[in-house]
This record gives C-alpha cells, sequence and structure tokens, in this order.
C-alpha cells in the first residue's frame, strides 16, 4: 500500500458504494449502487487528467464574482 | 402579406414604435403560432394566453399615450421555465417542483417585464436543467432528432416562430447548443452580466441567463433588457449595461481573432461544420480582420474540470430536496445528484483550481495577443437521432452524440467569458449548426459587431424549419 494519484485502477466494489451512500443518507438501491460505481470510477478517472498540469499552487477559481478579465 | 411571425424581433418592435401593429396583434400572431406547431414540437410548458393577452392590452395603451418604455415594449417572448415568474407555476422540468408557483420574478423577468415585454409562455426545459432525461420537445428541423438543451423549449419555440425571442440558462452549454442545431443566436453573456436571482440553480459558479433569437440584432436587443447589477444576487457584476447594438454596423475590419486548432478542430468535428467555418474564418480575413492562430493547452482539462464542478455545486443545491422528494427525480437526474455527494471536496477544489488554470491561460491568450474575440465551431456535430443520443456516433468517430455536444460550450463556462452562437450553415441532412465567438469579460458588444459583420452577408437566419415549411 502507498499513496498515489486518484485511481480508476483499483476494484471498488458496489456493495462499498451502496454502503457508503445509505450512510449519508441516500436512498440508493443495489441497482443504483451498480450505475454508481462505474459512474465514480469514470469520476476518479477525470481528477487523474487534472493532475496532468500542476494545481499545486493554485489557488481555486473564485465562485462568486467575475469583474474582469484576469481579475477575480 | 408577410406574417407577423415571420418578421423579426426588432422589426416588430420597430413596428410597434410606428404604431403599424399592436402587441396584442402580435401575441395573438404567436398565439396561433402555437396553436399550429405545439401538437408537433412541444415548445411550451405552460402557455399564458391570457395572461398575455391582458399584458399586451396594456401595453398598447400605454404606448398609445406616447409612453413607450423601449424596443421591448409590447413584444411577446417565452421564458425557461426554471425561471421563476410570480404567480405562474414553475416546475423547472421535473415532478419535484409540480405545482409550484414563486412568489416573485427572477430578477431578469422583472427587468424584462419592466422593459415591456410580454411572457408569452413558460418553456420546456430538462429536468433541473441538468440534461439527464429528454422532454417532449422535438426538433423543428428533423422531428426524430433531439433540438439540445437544457434550454430545450426555448430554441424549439423561437424555430418555431411562436415567439419573437426567448429566455435559456447555460451552466456548459444549454444556450449555445440548442442556439446552434436550431439555427438560432444564442448568447451565454459574462458571468454576472445577468443576475440568476430567481433562477433555480445548477451549479452557482456556472451558471448564466442569456438570450435565443433569430437575429443578432434581436439578441443585442433582449440581452440589454434583462442585464444589470443586483443586489440580491451575489454573483451579479456592479457593471454599466451599454446599448449593445451601438456599434453593429461598425464591421470586422481591423479587429484581431484568434483562433485555436488542436482543440476545436480536432478530428471528432463534423467534416461539413469544418468547412463551412473555415469559410467564416476566410470571409473575416476578406473583411479586413486579422486572424491569428493561438494555443491553450490547458483545454485538455475543461471537461473534467467542468463535469466535477457541477457534480458537487449540483448535489449541494439538491442535498435536501433529494432526501424529502427522491421518488420524483427522474432516475438518471437523480444518479447524478447521488453522485456528487459521493466527490470529495478535494477533488471539487482540484477542479477549481484547474479552472483558474484554464481561465488564466485564456485571458493571457487574449492579453498576449490583443485579441477581440476567438472563434470556432459551437458544436462538432450538429444534432443526432432520440434514440441515439447515446450510441456511438454514426460517423465513426469514437464518441456517443451526448458526450461530443459540449465539447465545445463547456470552457466559456469556466472562463466566465461571454460566447455568443450564430448561425452560419446547413447540412446536406437538412441540420443547421453555429459558429461561436468568445469575448472579453463584458465585452458582449464586440462580439454582437463581430457577428453582426457575418450576418447581414447571409440568410441563415431567416431560413425555415421542415416543421414551419410544411405548416405553410
Amino acid at each position: 500500500m502507498q499513496y498515489g494519484r486518484a485511481s480508476s485502477d483499483e476494484v471498488l466494489e458496489p456493495a462499498v458504494v451502496h454502503a457508503l451512500a445509505r450512510t449519508m443518507g441516500l436512498d440508493v438501491s443495489e441497482e443504483e449502487a451498480e450505475i454508481l460505481t462505474m459512474l465514480l470510477m469514470n469520476q476518479m478517472a477525470a481528477i487523474q487528467s487534472l493532475d496532468a498540469f500542476d494545481l499545486q499552487d493554485i489557488v481555486p477559481a473564485p465562485i462568486f464574482r467575475l469583474e474582469g478579465a484576469g481579475d477575480d | 402579406m408577410t406574417e407577423l411571425n415571420d418578421l423579426s424581433l426588432s422589426q416588430v418592435s420597430d413596428m410597434l414604435a410606428r404604431r403599424e401593429i399592436s402587441a396584442v396583434e402580435l401575441v395573438e400572431a404567436n398565439l396561433r403560432a402555437i396553436e399550429r406547431t405545439e401538437p408537433l414540437a412541444h415548445a411550451y410548458a405552460n402557455v399564458l394566453a391570457d395572461e398575455a393577452l391582458a399584458a399586451a392590452g396594456e401595453a398598447d395603451k400605454e404606448m398609445a399615450a406616447g409612453n413607450r418604455r423601449g424596443p421591448l415594449h409590447g413584444v411577446p417572448i417565452g421564458v425557461k421555465d426554471n425561471i421563476y415568474t410570480k404567480g405562474i407555476v414553475t416546475e423547472s422540468g421535473s415532478r419535484v417542483m409540480a405545482g409550484f408557483v414563486p412568489d416573485y420574478d427572477a430578477t431578469c423577468v422583472e427587468n424584462l417585464e419592466r422593459a415591456g415585454a410580454i411572457i408569452i409562455g413558460k418553456t420546456h426545459c430538462h429536468e433541473f436543467a441538468f440534461g439527464a432525461n429528454v422532454p417532449p420537445s422535438r426538433s423543428p428541423w428533423n422531428r426524430d432528432c433531439y433540438p439540445g438543451g437544457s434550454s430545450i423549449g426555448s430554441g424549439v419555440a423561437v424555430t418555431n416562430r411562436s415567439s419573437f425571442g426567448a429566455l435559456g440558462t447555460d451552466t456548459g452549454g444549454s444556450i449555445r447548443v440548442p442556439a446552434s442545431i436550431n439555427g438560432l443566436t444564442g448568447m451565454k453573456p459574462s458571468y454576472g452580466r445577468v443576475s440568476i436571482y430567481g433562477v433555480v440553480p445548477v451549479a452557482w459558479s456556472l451558471d448564466h441567463v442569456g438570450p435565443m433569437t433569430r437575429t443578432v440584432k434581436d439578441n443585442a436587443l433582449l440581452l440589454g433588457g434583462m442585464a444589470g447589477y443586483d443586489p440580491k444576487d451575489p454573483t451579479s457584476a456592479n457593471q454599466p449595461v451599454p446599448d449593445f447594438c451601438a456599434d453593429l454596423e461598425a464591421g470586422a475590419a481591423g479587429l484581431r481573432i484568434g483562433v485555436e486548432r488542436d482543440y476545436f478542430f480536432y478530428d471528432g468535428v463534423d467534416e461539413e461544420i469544418r468547412a463551412s467555418v473555415e469559410g467564416v474564418i476566410a470571409e473575416y480575413r476578406g473583411a479586413g480582420a486579422e486572424i491569428i492562430e493561438i494555443s491553450i493547452p490547458e483545454l485538455a482539462i475543461t471537461q473534467d474540470a467542468l463535469f466535477t464542478i457541477v457534480l458537487s455545486e449540483g448535489s449541494s443545491y439538491h442535498r435536501n430536496l433529494i432526501r424529502e422528494h427522491g421518488d420524483k427525480y427522474d432516475p438518471a437526474t437523480r444518479t447524478l445528484v447521488q453522485l456528487g455527494e459521493l466527490v470529495p471536496a478535494t477533488h471539487y477544489l482540484a477542479a477549481q483550481q484547474a479552472r483558474r488554470l484554464y481561465r488564466d491561460a485564456l485571458n493571457r491568450a487574449f492579453a498576449e495577443h490583443r485579441l477581440d474575440a476567438t472563434l470556432w465551431p459551437t458544436m462538432p456535430i450538429t444534432t443526432a437521432p432520440l434514440d441515439k443520443l447515446n450510441s456511438p456516433r454514426e460517423d465513426g468517430y469514437p464518441d456517443t452524440p451526448v458526450g461530443s455536444m459540449c465539447h465545445h460550450t463547456f470552457n466559456a463556462n469556466l472562463a466566465g467569458l461571454p460566447a455568443l452562437s450564430v448561425p452560419c450553415g446547413i447540412t446536406s441532412a437538412g441540420l443547421p449548426f453555429g459558429f461561436q465567438l468568445t469575448g472579453r469579460a463584458f465585452d458582449e458588444a464586440m462580439l454582437y459587431r463581430i457577428a453582426y459583420a457575418y450576418e447581414r452577408e447571409h440568410d441563415w437566419h431567416e431560413r425555415k424549419a421542415a416543421l414551419i415549411e410544411g405548416l405553410a
């Protein structure tokens, strides 16, 4: 076991997603958990693509205002 | 005699000003179009015939007394059903909001009503504008095909000429995509230009409200009527609202237009669209604009960044609703809302970091090359049959139509910059498409100027959809 980037190589069990979702208060059926698991793996892959760029020192984009090009 | 519905918003506005027609006549004309086209294409969730006729009567009285409020006074428009309208059912395309009647108007609606515009109906949208389900609306160009969303009914209403313009909302392309698919002009303004107060959110940091119309001038007039600072909206920008029509005739000579090819002209772009947009670029060059090739490698992360933000912010809005009304959601929407709750906060913030990286890169390109706008296709494809939206693309490119549709539009939502889709062709299969201009923050007027320089040389905006031709 070691730390790494978000990975879509690891197998994510639908039962785990099902349990997590239920714990969070979501009324997810076992069928829905299968679909959610697949989508969650895709989402992990999406984050991997962001990691292709160095984001380390970037302050996240502001949410609530665009005053002008290049300003926050 | 020209049918009133065939005239543009700006034309009927001029006729109203000259007292050659009345607002009641316009509403009656739109209602006739609605009667003819709704059974076939379903643009409206709710037609407000009585209310619109009453408002038109009042507008006529005011104008007869010499109190014309401006170019929108007496003009009927459609409003997407995720935008609050006081006293009028607003369901946002969802059973979750069935029968909901807001007790206030969205600020954009309030502004338009103050300008004298008349709401003729609420237009269909995908459930909560998420885009996961497909409403009953059908393409007037080919009823087997998807007419684009999530402002699906607004696009169909304007195409059917059952309204002179309509409001849409755009979180990842939901104004520009149906504009391109229907051969309309659609503007996603700068973030903060139009208040989102009273608009059911998809993702607060990406949501925009904007106009969908048949012509560039119509679009400029409608944006002028809805824009402006709103203290009730924390995302609203305190920027002056110019006359968006002031420079329409100024032409494109001397302007600097950037073209990025690696991302926007990738091999997934339909060949007819590619050739047509290359032709548009050549025309601008011929008109005296300087075309500048630019490179923005950060475009590669826009789709993943946007989707992560939409999931996270969208699920945040629905956090209580889904626990109280989960059974009323369309299953596809419910899955997306649930998925968003499982996205870690660190991933959401990574997406916001990526967003800044992209936004800074785009702004840098504008600054370094002193660009007035960028230009590329609005979409890589036209549309697809409704039953094949999630099937492999018919041209063999390894993607689905749904996967391709917003490929070119996400980036402008991330950057917050204004983006305008302008019709520029119809394929051999009879399906329209457009090109997209992106501009500097709060410089929508420049996009209208550049777009009008093209529009005045072409008649794409006058073409009628097959459904309209068939009913003529």
